[in-house]
C-alpha cells in the first residue's frame, strides 16, 4: 500500500478504525449473549436474565453435547459433506467458468449461460426433485446431499466473471505456446484466482454447512442427519404459528442454555474456516507483475 | 387453536407428569371406568388428591391388596420395565413369530437414544420382538412438528407408504381416506379386540372414533391424545403474594381485575397478567382463552347452537364482551404488554423470571415452568384456580381435543399384521388397566436409577419409547384417570416399606410438584362443566383449504387491533361480515354437513 | 497479440483442413469440461421440472402428476382473488427491494472502509467478527431481536435515556418494514462483503502505485481506481440480486410478524405458509414460485441487456 501521511488522510483513518471497530462490536454482541447463555444455569436463561455476563457459570452444557453419541454423529456427516461437496462444487464450478468467460466462442455458449441462469429462477418442486434422487438410489447416502446440488450456478457466474477480469493475452501467449485448454485452465488461470476461489470455497462451505432442509427430506431416518439436521429437529425448530403445540417439545426447547451451547459448537468449525482463506483477501495478488 | 394439535402426550414433564393423571377426581366420567380394572368402585371426588404424601409415609394402616401385592421383587426382577409399576401380573401377550410391520416414526423433538440404538436397533424395538415377536421397522422416522410434514407430503407423493400408520391424523388422514388407501379393519377389531379395549371405544363421549370411521367402517385405532382434557386452561397464581397483600384468591372477571391491578402495582411489575397472543386466543401457557369463556364463547371453536347445528366460535355475540373487557385491561396495562409478538414458550420467560403473579395455564403447570420460577424466587407458591366467573357466573375454557391423532393400516396389508397389533394394543391396555401409576413401562437407568434403594429420577428416555415419543403406537388408555386415582389413594395409605422405590418417590414428591399438579387435576375434573368443546373434528373442509388463511389472517387481526386498541370493539361486526361473505358461510354449511353426517 | 502473430507466421502455413481440425480439436476441451455441469443440470434441476405442471393443477400427492385434475390457471386465480394480495404484493417487493439496495450499499461502504485498513490483524479480525451473524439462523437471532426491540428492550432504554420516545418496532406498522430491512442488512452484511472485498483484492496494485505518483489523494484513488476496478463485480452483485425481488426474507418474517402488523409485513411467502398448512397446497406454491421464477428472469435479462448496451458490460 502507499504510504500517504496528510493530515485528512490520518484523520479518516481514525474515524475508519473507530467506525469498524463499533460495527465489529456490533456484529459480535449477539454472540457473545449466546456465549453468556451457554454458560449459564437453566433457571435463568429461561427467565431471560442473561444478558453480555453467565448467571450461575456452568459448563455442563458443553459436556453433555459432547457427551451426546447423535451429536457427534451428526457433526462427522458434515464433515464429510462439506469435505466432499465443497471439493466437487469447487471442481464444476472451475470446469464450467472457465469455457463460458473465454472471449472464444463455441456453439452453445451463451445457450449454456441462460441454462445455468433458467436453472438457478425455476424449480420443479421438491417432489419432482426427490423422485428423481429416489431413481438414482441415492436415499439415505451422503451423497444424495452431495450430488443434488453439485453445480451451483451462483458461484459459476461469480467464477466467471472473476476469470474474465484476467487479461485476455494470458491465455492467447499460452495458446501459441502449445498449450492446451486445461493447460492454461490449471496452470495459468486458477493459480491466478485464489482471491475468487476463496470466496467459492467459502460459500460452498458455508451452504454445505448450513443447509439442513435437504437432508430431512431425502435421509429417511435421522440417524444420517448433518448436524445442522439435527439441531433444527432437536433444538431450533420454529417456534411460531400453529405448526408446534407440543408443550413438551416447547419445555426442551426452552433449556435455551443447551441450545445456545450447540450454536456455539456448530458455529466455530465454520468460523474457522475463514481465517485460513482469508489470507488471499488480506494480502492480494500482484497481478500486475504477471502482466508486466 | 388447540384442537388442531395431533400430537401430545404427557409423558413430558417428567416424574411431574407422569403423575398427574394419578390424583384425579372420578366424577366426571365413571361409567367408563373398565371393568377389569381391580378397584373399579368409584368414590365420590373427595380431596383424597390435595392429601399430602408426607401424610401417607407415616400411615400405617393396612395397604389394600392391590399395593401390597406390589412387593415388586417377587413378581419382576431387578430391571425388568414392568418392576415398579404393575400392581399385578397381566396375562401374557400374544407372541407370533418374527413378524415385520413397516411403520412411520413421528419422533418428538426431543428425543434421544442411548448409547448406540437407533430408530432401527433400540431397547424398544428389541423389547418388542421379544415380548410380542414384532418388529416395527422404519419406512421412514422424522423429528419433531417441523419436519414431519414434509416427510409426510414426500412419502404421499411419492407413494412410499408404510403398512402400518402412526401419528396419522388432519388432512394426511383425510386424504388417505378418501383415496380408498386405507384397510377397513372392523372385523378382524371384532374378533381381535379384548373387551377392555373395545372399552376405549365409548369413552369419553364416543368421539375419538369419529375421524377414522367411514360408512359404519372403523379403519384404524385412534390415540386419545395424552388423556381427557389434558391442557384445559385453569388460573394460576402466586398465593405468597396473595397472602403478602390480603387478597383471596380471585373468583370473578373482577376479582382478577383487582389481584391484577394489585399485583402490578404493589410488586411493582410490567404487567397484571402474563399473556401468549400471537398463537391465537387459546393456547398451552399464558392463555386469553378464559376470558372469553367467561361470556360463553370460544374463537375459533365450532360449538353446539340452540337449534342444534354448529356455529364458528368467533362469530357468536360475547366475543364482544370478551374484548372490551381484554381492551381495558390492555389499555390500563394489566396484560403483558408484549403478548401480541409472544408465543406459548416465550410466555413462560414471565414466569420463570417472576415478572408476573398470574397466568392462565394447564395443570402440568408445576412441572414446566414452575420449577424455575420457584428457583429463581424460593418464596414463589403457585396455586391453582377455577377459571373466573363472568359477571352473568358463567364460566368457560377451551377443551382440549381428545380425539387426536390415530394408527391405521395401507389398504393390501396382510390381515395377520392388522391383529398383531391389535393383540399388541390389548396387552399394553391389560398393562395400564394393572399399573399402579398408570404408565407404561419404564426402564431402570434410563427413566430412573436405582441406588441403595434410593430412587431418582433418570434420564427420561425410555418414557418416551413407550409412550410414543419415538414414534411407537401409542394408545393411552383414555379411561386411566379413574384407575389410577384409586391407586394413587391406595399408594397413599400404604406402608412405605411395601412400596417399590419408584412408587416411594412418587408418594414422598420431594419437588411438590405431585402433590400440586395432582390438586390442579382434582379441580379441573371437578369443573367439568367449564369446557367448551370443539365439535369439529374432521379433516379441513374445501373451503377451509382455499379460504382459511385468508379467514385466520382477518380474525387474528381483527382480535389483536382491538385489544391493543387499534381499532374500537366495534370493528367486531365489521371482521364477522367480512368472515361470513369470503367463505365463511360456505365454510359453515360444509362443517354442518359433515356434522350431521357424523351424528 | 504482436507475439502470436509473429510466431504463426514464422512456422510454414498449415493447410485450411489442418487448421479446422486443429480448431475442433482445440475446443474439444471447452465442452468437456461442461460436461459435467450438464449432468448436474439435466439430473437434479431440469429433469424434475416437470414439477411446474402442477402449478396448473390440483395436485394431490395420492394421484400423483398424472391423475391429478387440471385446472388451468385456476392457482393464479385464487392467489389473485385474495383481497389482500396487492398488499402483500407491495410488502413483499417493497421489503425485498429494501434489503438489497440498503445490502448492497451496505456491504459495498464495509469492504471499502475495510480495503483502506492497514494493519493486516486488524482487518482480519474485523472482517471475523463482521460475519459471525451470518451463522445464526433466524429462529434464533429473531428470538434476540423479540428482546433487544421490545418495549423495555435495550434499544429502547437506549432512545428513552437521550429523550427520544419508545419504538413499538415489531407492532407498529409503520415501522416495521424497516425494522426488517434493518435487522435483515444488520445480519447479513458482512457476509455480502466477502464477494466485494475479493474483488479489491484483485485490482492490480500497480494502477494506485501510478495514481499515487500522479498525486491522486485517497479518495481520488477510491474514486478512479478502486470503484472502477470492482464495478463489474458491483453489476454482477446488482443483477443477480434482482432474482431476489420476490423474496423478501421468509424465515425472518415468520419468526417476527404478528397480527399487528399483517398490514405491513405480510408477504406472498407467509400467505402461502398458512395456506399450505391447512391443506398441503403443493399446487398454490407451485404457482407462486412460477410466478417468481417468470419475474426475476425479465428483470434479471432486463438489466444483462442494459448493462450490455449502456456501459458495455457483459456481466455473464
Amino acid at each position: 500500500m502507499i504510504q500517504d501521511r496528510t493530515i485528512g488522510s490520518k484523520v479518516f483513518d481514525g474515524f475508519n478504525y473507530v467506525i469498524l471497530v463499533f460495527l465489529g462490536l456490533f456484529c459480535v454482541l449477539p454472540f457473545i449473549h449466546l456465549l453468556a447463555i451457554s454458560v449459564s444455569d437453566r433457571a435463568s436463561t429461561l427467565a431471560n436474565l442473561v444478558t453480555f455476563w453467565p448467571i450461575n457459570f456452568t459448563s455442563l452444557n458443553y459436556q453433555k453435547i459432547l457427551e451426546d453419541l447423535a451429536f457427534r454423529r451428526a457433526f462427522l456427516v458434515s464433515l464429510v459433506r462439506v469435505i466432499l461437496g465443497t471439493s466437487i462444487n469447487l471442481l464444476i464450478v472451475i470446469l464450467t467458468a472457465y469455457p463460458l468467460s473465454l472471449a472464444e466462442g463455441f456453439i452453445g455458449k451463451s445457450f449454456f449461460k441462460w441454462i445455468l441462469i433458467f436453472a438457478m429462477l425455476f424449480s420443479g418442486g421438491l417432489i419432482p426433485w426427490y423422485l428423481a434422487i429416489r431413481s438414482l438410489g441415492l436415499i439415505n447416502s451422503i451423497w444424495a446431499l452431495i450430488l443434488p446440488g453439485m453445480v451451483q450456478m451462483w458461484n459459476i457466474i461469480i467464477m466467471l466473471n472473476f476469470f474474465r477480469s484476467l487479461p485476455a493475452e494470458l491465455g492467447e501467449a499460452a495458446t501459441v505456446d502449445g498449450a492446451s485448454h486445461w493447460d492454461i485452465l490449471f496452470r495459468i488461470y486458477v493459480p491466478l484466482s485464489l482471491p475468487a476461489l476463496a470466496t467459492v470455497t467459502l460459500f460452498a462451505a458455508v451452504g454445505h454447512w448450513n443447509s439442513w432442509f435437504d437432508a430431512l427430506v431425502v435421509m429417511r431416518t435421522p440417524d444420517n442427519y448433518p448436524l445442522q439436521a439435527y439441531l433444527q429437529t432437536t433444538v431450533l425448530a420454529r417456534m411460531t404459528q400453529n405448526l408446534i403445540r407440543d408443550p413438551e417439545a416447547f419445555a426442551k426447547l426452552s433449556e435455551r442454555s443447551m441450545r445456545a451451547a450447540q450454536i456455539i459448537i456448530a458455529t466455530i468449525p465454520i468460523l474457522m474456516v475463514y481465517p485460513f482463506l482469508q489470507r488471499y483477501f488480506v494480502h492480494g495478488l500482484t497481478l500486475g507483475s504477471v502482466k508486466g | 387453536m388447540k384442537a388442531l394439535k395431533t400430537k401430545i402426550s404427557r409423558r413430558a414433564f417428567l416424574h411431574g407428569a407422569a403423575l398427574t393423571t394419578a390424583g384425579l377426581a372420578v366424577a366426571a366420567c365413571t361409567s367408563a371406568t373398565p371393568t377389569a380394572a381391580p378397584t373399579s368402585a368409584p368414590k365420590p371426588a373427595e380431596p383424597s388428591a390435595t392429601t399430602a404424601p408426607t401424610q401417607a409415609a407415616e400411615a400405617t394402616t393396612a395397604p389394600t391388596e392391590a399395593v401390597a401385592s406390589s412387593s415388586a421383587d417377587s413378581m419382576f426382577p431387578k430391571g425388568d420395565p414392568r418392576r415398579w409399576l404393575l400392581d399385578r401380573p397381566v396375562p401374557a401377550p400374544k407372541k407370533y413369530d418374527n413378524l415385520v410391520i413397516t411403520q412411520n416414526y413421528d419422533m418428538n423433538q426431543g428425543i434421544k437414544f442411548n448409547g448406540n440404538d437407533t430408530i432401527s436397533d433400540n431397547v424398544m424395538s428389541r423389547y418388542l420382538k421379544e415380548e410380542i415377536g414384532v418388529y416395527y421397522e422404519p419406512k421412514w422416522a422424522c423429528k419433531g412438528s417441523e419436519t414431519c410434514p414434509t416427510a409426510w407430503s414426500t412419502a404421499m407423493a411419492a407413494d412410499d407408504l408404510p403398512e402400518f400408520f402412526t401419528w396419522l391424523g388432519g388432512v394426511n388422514l383425510g386424504k388417505l381416506l378418501d383415496a380408498d388407501r386405507l384397510e377397513d379393519i372392523t372385523d378382524i377389531w371384532e374378533t381381535t379386540a379384548s373387551d377392555l379395549t373395545k372399552k376405549n371405544k365409548e369413552y369419553p363421549t364416543g368421539q375419538i372414533y369419529v375421524p377414522i370411521t367411514k360408512g359404519g367402517r372403523i379403519y384404524g385405532i385412534p390415540f386419545s391424545n395424552g388423556g381427557y382434557a389434558a391442557h384445559d386452561s385453569l388460573l394460576w397464581v402466586r398465593q405468597d403474594w396473595l397472602d403478602e397483600l390480603g387478597l383471596k384468591m380471585p373468583d370473578t372477571l373482577d376479582d382478577l381485575y383487582n389481584v391484577a391491578k394489585a399485583f402490578k402495582e404493589k410488586k411493582q411489575l410490567t404487567m397484571g397478567i402474563s399473556a401468549a397472543g400471537s398463537e391465537g386466543m387459546a393456547t398451552w401457557n399464558s392463555s386469553l382463552d378464559p376470558f372469553f369463556g367467561a361470556f360463553g364463547v370460544m374463537p375459533t371453536y365450532w360449538v353446539k347452537t340452540g337449534d342444534g347445528k354448529l356455529a364458528y366460535g368467533s362469530t357468536l355475540p360475547g366475543n364482544t364482551d370478551a374484548l372490551t373487557v381484554l381492551a381495558n385491561w390492555f389499555k390500563e396495562g394489566l396484560i403483558e404488554p408484549e403478548f401480541v409478538t409472544k408465543g406459548a414458550a416465550k410466555a413462560a420467560e414471565n414466569l420463570a423470571g417472576n415478572k408476573a403473579g398470574m397466568y392462565f395455564a394447564p395443570s402440568w403447570s408445576p412441572g414446566w415452568p414452575l420449577p424455575d420460577s420457584k428457583k429463581n424466587d424460593p418464596k414463589a407458591d403457585w396455586v391453582s384456580g377455577r377459571v373466573p366467573a363472568g359477571p352473568t357466573g358463567q364460566r368457560g375454557r377451551a377443551a382440549f381435543q381428545v380425539a387426536g391423532s390415530t394408527c391405521a393400516f395401507l389398504k393390501g396389508i396382510d390381515p395377520i399384521k392388522i391383529e398383531a397389533v391389535i393383540n399388541h394394543l390389548n396387552w399394553i391396555y391389560d398393562m395400564q388397566a394393572a399399573s399402579v401409576i398408570g404408565s407404561h413401562v419404564k426402564v431402570e437407568g434410563i427413566d430412573y436409577v436405582e441406588e441403595n434403594g434410593e430412587v431418582k429420577a433418570g434420564i427420561g428416555t425410555t418414557a418416551e419409547f413407550y409412550e410414543g415419543g419415538a414414534g411407537y403406537p401409542t394408545w393411552y388408555y383414555p379411561a386411566m384417570e379413574q384407575m389410577t386415582d384409586e391407586k394413587m389413594n391406595q399408594l397413599l395409605k400404604a406402608d412405605p416399606k411395601t412400596l417399590n422405590p419408584y412408587l416411594l418417590y412418587t408418594v414422598n414428591d420431594p419437588d411438590g410438584i405431585s402433590t400440586k399438579t395432582r390438586a390442579a387435576n382434582s379441580l379441573k375434573f371437578q369443573t367439568m362443566d367449564d369446557q367448551i368443546v370443539n365439535q369439529f373434528i374432521g379433516a379441513p373442509t374445501a373451503t377451509m383449504t382455499e379460504a382459511g388463511a385468508r379467514l385466520e389472517k382477518i380474525e387474528r387481526e381483527a382480535y389483536i387491533k382491538i385489544i391493543t386498541g387499534g381499532a374500537p370493539v366495534s370493528d367486531w361486526e365489521k371482521f364477522v361480515a367480512d368472515w361470513k361473505s369470503q367463505g365463511g358461510d360456505k365454510i359453515t354449511e360444509e362443517i354442518n354437513a359433515w356434522w350431521l353426517s357424523h351424528q | 497479440m504482436g507475439v502470436a502473430k509473429a510466431t504463426s507466421s514464422s512456422i510454414a502455413k498449415p493447410s485450411a483442413k489442418a487448421v479446422r481440425s486443429w480448431r475442433v480439436k482445440r475446443k474439444l476441451p471447452l465442452y468437456l469440461m461442461l460436461v459435467p455441469a450438464l449432468i448436474g443440470l439435466v439430473l437434479f434441476h431440469y429433469y424434475p421440472m416437470y414439477g411446474i405442471v402442477i402449478a396448473f393443477q390440483k395436485y394431490e400427492p395420492l394421484l400423483g402428476f398424472q391423475k391429478s385434475p387440471w385446472v388451468g390457471f385456476y392457482q393464479f386465480e385464487l392467489l389473485f382473488s385474495q383481497p389482500d394480495i396487492w398488499e402483500m404484493l407491495r410488502n413483499t417487493v417493497t421489503i425485498a427491494v429494501g434489503k438489497i439496495t440498503f445490502g448492497q450499499v451496505a456491504s459495498l461502504v464495509f469492504a471499502l472502509l475495510l480495503h483502506e485498513v492497514r494493519i493486516p490483524w486488524f482487518k482480519r479480525t474485523i472482517q471475523s467478527l463482521s460475519y459471525v451473524l451470518h451463522f445464526l439462523s433466524w429462529v434464533i437471532f429473531g428470538g434476540m431481536l423479540l428482546d433487544v426491540l421490545a418495549s423495555q428492550g435495550i434499544i429502547n432504554n437506549a432512545l428513552a435515556a437521550i429523550g427520544l420516545a419508545r419504538l413499538a418496532f415489531l407492532t407498529n406498522a409503520s415501522v416495521f418494514q424497516p425494522t426488517m430491512i434493518f435487522s435483515e442488512v444488520w445480519k447479513e452484511f458482512g457476509f455480502g462483503a466477502v464477494i466485494f472485498l475479493a474483488a479489491l483484492t484483485g485490482i492490480d496494485p500497480t494502477l494506485y502505485e501510478a495514481a499515487a505518483v500522479d498525486g491522486a489523494s485517497r479518495w481520488k484513488r477510491m474514486l478512479h481506481v478502486t470503484l472502477p476496478g470492482i464495478a463489474p463485480t458491483i453489476v454482477l452483485m446488482v443483477t443477480l440480486s434482482l432474482g431476489g425481488v420476490l423474496n423478501a426474507g421468509f424465515e425472518q418474517i415468520l419468526v417476527l410478524y404478528n397480527p399487528a402488523v399483517y398490514a405491513t409485513g405480510d408477504i406472498i411467502d407467509t400467505y402461502v405458509y398458512r395456506a399450505g398448512l391447512l391443506g398441503l397446497q403443493f399446487s398454490l406454491g407451485a404457482a407462486v414460485g412460477l410466478l417468481k421464477g417468470i419475474i426475476s428472469l425479465v428483470l434479471i435479462a432486463l438489466s444483462y441487456y442494459l448493462a450490455d448496451r449502456i456501459a458495455n458490460y457483459r456481466i455473464f
